[in-house]
């Protein structure tokens, strides 16, 4: 990535396009402090992120639900347990945890599947128990790496609902994607990238790659 | 905050026993290690209390006996015997009265007639004897040489000269023996801790990737770790137990036909030592299993 500088406010909803290496994975990664960047700074609310103790790390990542791309879902355990391990981390208690997954599993249609491990479901499944992690927690910030890549019609409208409503509640929303159609569908501000760069950022933007 | 501490230590503790039983090959193999290593480390030292009472015993049978002439009287022989007493250092010294030598004479061969009618004939044959237990060989030549010198009209013979060679050589084995245990423990004790470590150390780089996404989803490193080194000490505490009913059973399996040649019961002494050797077992399984853990993942969270 190379002389990029952009910001996004609270409660946005902002989709970051570009084909594939365009550098919308990497600008995740380090909005996670997964990657440092060589050159520059990344402010999340009002904070230097690359100047914050590596222990406090945690810290910002609880505040941000991440769908990844490839759902990083954890192998040894069921999807009950990915999504409520998102929250176990936390700290919240017990009784929390119990009310809440459910009600994310609900919401993502995973209910029959609880108790299987990632290796027993499709794709769309994985995905769509990453999804529920990311939201599990209550974030501020969600970032939303291709969540509809491996989505049909019917669930990719869906999780963009969702999204819509989450961020609709107050929560910011960055999406990457390279799907035309839901960029263009949802009508909202577009930052696109091309090799790194930022060829364009408009409010309320199209798909023009 | 004490609240989510209690919380947090639960939950790694729910999910170290979790990642126990679920990765059922991986915790299999770490404890079949953890557990040769702590058979070894126990076995080891059993073996060492049980040479160090057997060479204790042995040592104790290594005397030597000063016999003095028929006329010298009780009262110059204690002299001597309170002489030596003062003069060297030694375990043990016993004064055996010519009548005592005579009993222990018929105790042993009373049921002979020929032997006691030869003995009506002659009275009292033996000489009054000191028996003198030291801890270092040296000691001994250091007492003929002074008897020697000193009282050489009382002492009709010394009975280390002949036995020299055996004696020295008896205490030439088992400080060997001594050593060689203590060697022997060193270089075990290393070889066990750097195949515990090795094989906690792989299971956990075949975990490198579940640890980075727990990180990613806002684990803090206390509490990740936490998990991992509870998991550590489950493994260590099955190898544990797993060692001491090994070990209970060999107990059992010391044939009680070597308690015949030893005045010391080996197999008692193997089971009187087993709640101790289980305290053992239970300290190195569970410090091993938890700071293997704590170095293997620390690795990976930098």
């Amino acid at each position: 990535m190379e002389n990029i500088s952009f910001k996004v406010e609270r409660g946005d909803f902002a989709s970051i396009v570009g084909k594939s290496g365009a550098g919308k994975t990497t600008l995740f990664k380090m909005l996670l402090r997964e990657e440092e960047p060589t050159e520059g700074n990344i402010f999340f609310d009002g904070r230097n992120v690359q100047e914050m103790p590596a222990r406090e790390s945690c810290v910002l990542r609880r505040k941000i639900g991440t769908i990844f791309q490839d759902y990083k879902l954890l192998p040894s355990k069921t999807i009950y347990e990915n999504i409520a391990y998102a929250m176990e981390v936390t700290g919240a208690p017990d009784g929390e945890i119990k009310r809440y997954v459910p009600e994310a599993l609900e919401m993502v249609g995973m209910v029959k599947q609880a108790m299987h491990f990632p290796h027993e479901v499709s794709g769309g499944e994985k995905q769509r128990t990453a999804i529920a992690r990311a939201l599990i927690h209550d974030p501020d910030v969600i970032l939303a790496d291709e969540p509809t890549g491996d989505l049909d019609p019917y669930h990719t409208r869906e999780v963009l609902k969702l999204l819509l409503k989450l961020n609709k509640e107050g929560t910011t929303v960055l999406l990457a994607t390279h799907d035309k159609e839901v960029v263009n569908d949802l009508g909202r501000r577009v930052i696109t990238l091309k090799d790194g760069k930022i060829v364009s950022d408009s409010k309320q933007g199209r798909f023009i790659l | 905050m004490k609240e989510k501490i209690i919380i947090s230590f639960k939950r790694a503790v729910k999910l170290g026993w979790k990642n126990f039983h679920r990765e059922g090959g991986i915790s299999f193999v770490a404890v079949f290690v953890l557990t040769i290593a702590i058979t070894l480390a126990a076995f080891l030292f059993l073996l060492t209390g049980v040479a160090d009472v057997l060479i204790k015993d042995i040592e104790q049978k290594a005397d030597v006996t000063v016999d003095f002439r028929i006329a010298v009287p009780e009262e110059r022989i204690l002299e001597v015997r309170d002489e030596i007493s003062e003069k060297f250092e030694i375990n043990g010294i016993n004064y055996v009265s010519r009548e005592d030598a005579r009993t222990q004479f018929i105790k042993r061969f009373g049921d002979r007639d020929a032997v006691m009618e030869s003995l009506e004939e002659v009275g009292n044959p033996f000489p009054a004897s000191l028996n003198i237990r030291a801890e270092d060989p040296y000691v001994y030549s250091q007492i003929t040489d002074f008897l020697e010198e000193e009282h050489e009209d009382d002492v009709y013979g010394i009975d280390f000269a002949n036995r020299e060679e055996v004696i020295e050589g008896i205490f030439a084995v088992t400080e060997s023996a001594r050593r060689g245990g203590i060697i022997l423990g060193i270089v075990a004790s290393i070889i066990a801790v750097l195949l515990v470590y090795n094989t906690v150390k792989l299971t956990i780089y075949g975990l490198r990737e579940e640890i980075k996404v727990m990180r990613l989803v806002g684990s803090s490193n206390i509490f990740l770790q936490g998990s991992f080194v509870i998991q550590g000490m489950i493994v260590g505490l099955v190898a544990a137990l797993a060692s001491f009913f090994i070990l209970f059973l060999l107990g059992f399996l010391i044939p009680q036909s070597y308690n015949i040649t030893l005045e010391v019961n080996l197999q008692q002494y193997f089971l009187e030592m087993m709640p101790f050797v289980f305290v053992l077992q239970l300290g190195i399984g569970i410090i091993l299993g938890m700071f293997s853990s704590l170095i293997a993942t620390g690795k990976y969270l930098k």
